[in-house]
């Protein structure tokens, strides 16, 4: 937490001493690039925080055991349906949900649900539906969603169909 | 509008969470708190970025850029995406001002959906997570996926 204050402080300075730089050898472009940084940080600012709370809210009241002892290798579309609800959990990047996804594979998830599971939460997010609406445009997040969601899925399939772990060696460690 | 919706749905789903439950309710406060400041320094950054870029570039030169060379836009961006991975809060705002600049839709599509699926500089984080055949096959399939987006949604917009 400490660290992150930090690192967002380093990189405040840092971009100052860019503007304070420019002052000398562009003066002209100071200001609009300041401006530039004001509103967009504003634009930001004003989505973010909202989108966060709700991503939070959601993976405190969806109790994660209760999906992940569903998505083994009989659960059918249900478990599929799951796979996407979970990966609508959390914010943060891809590489942060593959700890999850581990621990899934521990617990003997279907290949298809784990990558299915990747995917959802890579793209589709619901909250964040919103914020690709107000930054491109509802059609486009809308059309993207109808398009991707099969697509994930077929991506889960296929995988599982090609087996991707055919040597015990080439399975994860336990 | 849409900020002004997200914090509407925001707030009442705080409110609603605190009267089920407060102690949840404020773990769930100090978790978001915690994602927000583990991404303040790119948010930082990205803005500051695109303002800097935005001042010293002419936009009319980076719209020509990106009209003049259609596909070499489309695969700037594709390649661009496949590299990084970058959370949503931080993607969403870049393609829009890239949209802003003159990228095409489409393209943006592509690379919003190579930017969060597909990263070879994270790669090794995922071999080590499910070994090589799996890394390989997920992140092929997915920048196939990505790409067959990009064409379609240049079809249906």
């Amino acid at each position: 937490m400490k660290a992150a204050l930090l690192r967002a402080g380093w990189i405040a300075a840092l971009i100052l001493l860019l503007h304070g730089g420019l002052w000398f050898a562009l003066p002209a472009a100071v200001g609009p690039s300041a401006r530039q940084w004001a509103l967009g940080l504003g634009e930001v600012l004003a989505i973010v925080p909202s989108v966060l709370i709700l991503l939070a809210l959601f993976d405190v009241w969806v109790p994660r055991e209760v999906i992940e002892r569903g998505l083994g290798t009989g659960s059918g579309a249900r478990g599929v349906l799951l796979a996407l609800l979970l990966g609508t959990g959390a914010a943060g990047p891809l590489y942060a949900a593959f700890p999850i996804a581990l621990s899934l594979r521990e617990k003997v998830a279907r290949t298809a649900n784990l990558v299915i599971f990747l995917g959802a939460w890579a793209t589709i997010k619901l909250p964040m539906l919103m914020m690709e609406s107000a930054f491109l445009g509802t059609r486009f997040a809308m059309l993207r969603l109808a398009l991707t969601l099969p697509g994930i899925l077929a991506v889960g399939f296929l995988l599982e169909r090609m087996n991707p772990w055919p040597t015990p060696d080439h399975r994860p460690p336990p | 509008m849409f900020p002004l919706v997200l914090a509407g749905l925001a707030v009442g789903g705080v409110t609603l969470s605190a009267f089920r439950d407060p102690a949840r309710t404020r773990r769930a406060l100090a978790q978001a708190g915690r994602s927000g400041l583990n991404l303040l320094p790119s948010l930082l950054a990205l803005t500051a970025g695109i303002g800097l870029t935005l001042a010293l570039i002419p936009p009319s030169a980076l719209a020509r850029l990106f009209h003049a060379h259609g596909i070499l836009g489309f695969g700037l961006l594709a390649g661009v995406g496949s590299l990084l991975t970058i959370p949503g809060p931080v993607a969403y705002p870049l393609a829009g001002s890239l949209h802003q600049l003159g990228a095409s839709l489409p393209a943006l599509a592509t690379f919003i959906t190579t930017l969060t699926m597909v990263g070879l500089l994270t790669a090794p984080l995922e071999v080590k997570a499910f070994g090589r055949r799996f890394t390989l096959l997920r992140q092929a399939f997915s920048l196939g996926l990505a790409l067959l987006i990009g064409a379609l949604m240049g079809v249906l917009l």
